[in-house]
């Protein structure tokens, strides 16, 4: 090999073997590089590093730079000893650390590297959020996350003597259980190894913890409850379901099974449930206080306004306490008022202290890991349809009493209270959806299937969260609008939420591999940045605007189309029509738009107002009223009749198009080469190398394990440089 | 031309401790929760190399899109860190574990000094240079010679026991370029 460039050896010595001087920073780190290439071993050495080729690695060298480039890890003990032994790294020893679980890790890794798969700071979960009911029912910031309630039912401790009761020590304490209380919560975890969910004790242990509600304005509860948004159940009194079987005797029936109980206020009986199954407050005092109304009102007229309401209080150390009292009063001026403690929904202007609070249900939620948990009787309304208006119920969308979290709580999540700090099952979640596309690449590649399957393929593989989120929760996932990518039966089976297996499944025909898997269309939420990610890291041919940019009073800068616009163009020309492969998958959202859905035009997002009379659907619609292409399905403007075939083809004829060009397999050994050489090829390389490993990756069926053999055996991987 | 060589990321210097000393770094950290009133809770046992992940590099591909693994000051401080907190971890598994399952004491026994054992403290320095750098080092070589070194320095001072010239010749090895580039 002619050398061509000065005789310099990596060990910092000219060719005649003398020191060079250097900036004391450059001369540490290349002593530390010089110990890494084994550069202090002689002078011969060096010599031969600057005067012939390069060095070869050593064996033992190679075979560790082998090791952590495609397992991430150093080699074991025992393929460290063969090699010494045998003074050089086999082809089945390569082909070994190519078949292991951690070349699968290694190939997850450089596609993250690729595909940059997080959702940020967005907040994911199904539905609204789930927060711990507060001493005295009001939410406080802090000690919120229900998954708390998870961890206190699963912890036992052996202090050796019984806390006071009402500690949480006392619930979790084994000497607390005892043959005279057997039913006591401790006993849970002292009788069972684990939590048992029909063990009394462990019922027990649940019924003493708070209760789990979702607060804040969009709760389906909050007008109810009355507050300010936050106000959570009474957590002492248990609510049965809205129908008991006729041989329950734990709580009062009518004959047909609606529950009932006797007022300790009023001594008459009241029912847990309206006649529809919608939870009622619990007719007391701390339930349902009384208040205080002013004996005029100050609205137009003498109307009672929300001002004319206040809390009956009662002052205790010189504090005033509000709330039901045998000793609270209100004002001079105002006047006591019994609390109706119905659950009508209209907006009372006494809402702020008319507070209307229900009991707890015990529920097994699809968070909760088979445990029981208390969940505020009106959250835990199990129905999937209003009962008032007939639309699927959405706890985060409407506001109203008759929808909970439905079945299993689907519709709710656990939160931290924290918009920036995900509960565990909030983070869970986002894992396996930002682990989806890295486990369908290692499976691509596990199977040894043509590398271009990664984007085109409608494979694709669940977890437990993910399964669950698909099959039960997709219609009510918050932030970010996603249709289920299977229909219920195409979807895997998974044993539980907690399910780490991950199982393949095939998707709708509209999908393309990772192209359309959420994180990837969240991370990159428009059809612009969704084709300049696949064209820059899989294409190798980012956008590159080049050229001056005409003056900003230019009057080119009027046009509308970006493909044409005076120096957008450069880019936009090809951006645009590429764009149109994603024009079927919406912008900020993880929802595919069917032609049957949604057709070229609607005459109905031609003809509203936007912001006042247009339907949410024609977000996806032009219904700019100067446009000429008003009511036009908005992916088509500007699109010729050839590029509107690109919207129903999607991202798989992208790839297909790049695949027959080449580009993909130039792009693949590229960025490959980068990955494990830690530097762009040589112009030498790129002539002769590359397209040498393109051809070996063709030939193999695109094949991508034997494209990474072709690499780290070649001679350049094992030069030192 | 021909690899340009690199340090280990946050996965394989994980993996590189855990190979040559039978542990990781780990240790109690204070993190933020809602689950406590004080906004803070103690997670023992936390791994480090995750918990600093971002500082030793990682990407979190939001903010920042491309691993640092520029061996710079700040990686280096970690590094150090990881080492010290592995090689201690590791000494502590090996006297709990059976001989043939050792990772740093693997040709000595616990009490041996170089007074007592010379050949065995060499030939574990020996080992030690198979596991932590791959490498086949001569029992009279520099390398021996200089790790060799540190273990007397350490141990023959007043009250140091053998254990502490081990966690020196560890940490010494793990903080080596040949340990973090490769």
């Amino acid at each position: 090999m002619a050398v061509t460039r000065a005789p310099t050896s990596p060990c910092g010595t000219d060719a005649a073997g003398t020191n060079r001087q250097r900036p004391v920073l450059v001369s540490l780190f290349v002593a530390s590089l010089a110990l890494v290439l084994g550069c202090t071993q002689s002078a011969s050495q060096s010599v031969h590093a600057s005067t012939a080729e390069p060095a070869t690695l050593t064996p033992e060298r190679y075979l560790r730079q082998l090791a952590l480039d495609l397992t991430g890890a150093p080699p074991s003990d025992a393929m460290t000893d063969e090699v010494l032994a045998q003074g050089a790294v086999s082809d089945a020893q390569v082909e070994a650390l190519l078949r292991s679980e951690g070349f699968l890790q290694r190939v997850r890794r450089w596609h993250q590297e690729l595909l940059w798969p997080t959702f940020g700071t967005a907040v994911l979960r199904a539905g609204v959020g789930l927060v711990l009911v507060q001493p005295g029912g009001q939410q406080r910031p802090g000690f919120t996350n229900p998954e708390r309630v998870l961890e206190v039912l699963d912890r036992r401790t052996d202090g050796g003597s019984c806390p006071a009761a009402g500690s949480e020590a006392h619930l979790t304490e084994a000497s607390c259980c005892t043959a005279e209380d057997p039913g006591h919560p401790a006993c849970c975890l002292v009788r069972n190894r684990t939590y048992n969910p029909d063990d009394p004790a462990c019922l027990a242990k649940a019924r003493a913890l708070p209760a789990i509600f979702a607060p804040g304005p969009t709760a389906g509860d909050r007008t109810v409850r009355g507050g300010d948004g936050s106000l959570g159940c009474n957590d002492r009194v248990e609510y049965p379901p809205p129908r008991v079987p006729m041989d329950d005797a734990r709580f009062l029936h009518d004959t047909d099974g609606r529950p009932y109980y006797l007022s300790a206020r009023s001594g008459q009986r009241r029912y847990y449930y309206d006649d529809r199954g919608v939870p009622l407050p619990y007719d007391d005092a701390v339930s349902c206080p009384g208040y205080c109304r002013a004996l005029v009102g100050s609205g137009p007229a003498g109307a009672f306004t929300a001002r004319d309401f206040v809390a009956r209080t009662r002052v205790v150390g010189g504090v005033a306490l509000p709330g039901d009292h045998p000793e609270a009063r209100c004002p001079e001026g105002f006047a006591e008022v019994a609390n109706r403690c119905d659950n009508g929904v209209d907006d009372r202007p006494s809402r702020a202290v008319e507070h209307r609070r229900e009991g707890y249900r015990l529920q097994r939620t699809w968070w909760s890991r088979g445990h029981w948990v208390k969940v505020c009787a009106y959250d835990a309304q199990e129905r999937t349809r209003s009962l008032h208006n007939g639309e699927p119920c959405r706890p985060g969308r409407y506001t109203e009493n008759t929808c909970g979290c439905g079945p299993e709580g689907r519709a709710c999540t656990p939160s931290t209270g924290v918009l920036t700090e995900p509960s565990g099952t909030e983070r869970r979640l986002r894992e396996s959806l930002a682990d989806e596309p890295l486990q369908l690449i290692a499976d691509v590649v596990a199977r040894g299937e043509d590398y271009s399957t990664v984007f085109v393929t409608r494979r694709s593989l669940a977890d437990g969260p993910l399964t669950y989120l698909y099959r039960e929760q997709a219609e009510v996932f918050e932030t970010l609008l996603l249709n289920a990518p299977a229909a219920p039966e195409e979807l895997p089976r998974a044993t539980s939420w907690e399910d780490e297996t991950w199982r393949p499944y095939l998707r709708a025909e509209h999908h393309s591999g990772v192209l359309t898997m959420p994180v990837y269309l969240a991370r990159f939420p428009t059809r612009r940045a969704r084709v300049n990610r696949f064209r820059t890291a899989f294409l190798c041919r980012p956008f590159e605007a080049d050229g001056p940019t005409p003056a900003a009073d230019d009057g080119c800068h009027r046009e509308p189309d970006l493909s044409r616009r005076c120096g957008c163009q450069r880019c936009h020309a090809a951006l645009e029509p590429l764009g149109a492969f994603f024009g079927r998958w919406a912008e900020n959202g993880l929802n595919h738009l069917s032609a049957r859905e949604y057709p070229a035009f609607d005459p109905a997002c031609a003809t509203c107002v936007a912001g006042v009379s247009c339907a949410s659907r024609c977000t996806y619609y032009v219904t700019d009223p100067a446009s000429p292409q008003r009511g036009m399905f908005e992916p088509l403007q500007y699109r010729t009749a050839a590029e509107t075939a690109n919207l129903d083809q999607g991202p798989a004829a992208l790839v297909a198009d790049a695949v027959a060009a080449g580009a993909l397999q130039r792009c693949t050994v590229e960025t490959l080469w980068r990955q494990l050489l830690r530097r762009p090829p040589s112009e030498n390389e790129r002539r002769r190398t590359l397209p040498d490993l393109v051809a070996r990756f063709e030939a193999s069926g695109r094949n991508y394990r034997s494209l990474v053999r072709a690499v780290v055996t070649s001679p350049a991987y094992r030069r030192l440089d | 031309m021909g690899r340009a060589p690199r340090r280990l990321d946050a996965g394989q210097l994980r993996a590189s401790l855990l190979h040559a000393t039978g542990a990781t770094w780990t240790g109690d950290r204070r993190v933020r929760t809602n689950n406590d009133p004080s906004g803070y809770a103690l997670r023992p046992a936390t791994d480090l190399v995750r918990h600093y992940a971002s500082a030793l590099g990682e990407p979190d591909y939001g903010a920042t899109t491309e691993p640092d693994l520029d061996p710079g000051p700040g990686f280096l401080r970690r590094a150090q860190s990881a080492a010290q907190g592995a090689c201690r971890d590791g000494l502590r598994r090996d006297r709990e574990v059976p001989a043939g399952a050792r990772r740093l004491l693997r040709a000595v026994s616990d009490g041996d000094t170089y007074a007592r054992a010379p050949e065995a403290v060499r030939a574990n320095i020996v080992a030690l240079g198979r596991t932590f750098w791959i490498r086949n080092l001569s029992p009279d070589g520099p390398e021996v010679e200089a790790l060799l070194g540190v273990f007397r320095a350490v141990t023959e001072r007043e009250g140091a026991l053998p254990a502490d010239g081990w966690f020196a010749v560890c940490v010494a090895l793990a903080t080596d370029p040949q340990f973090l580039l490769y």
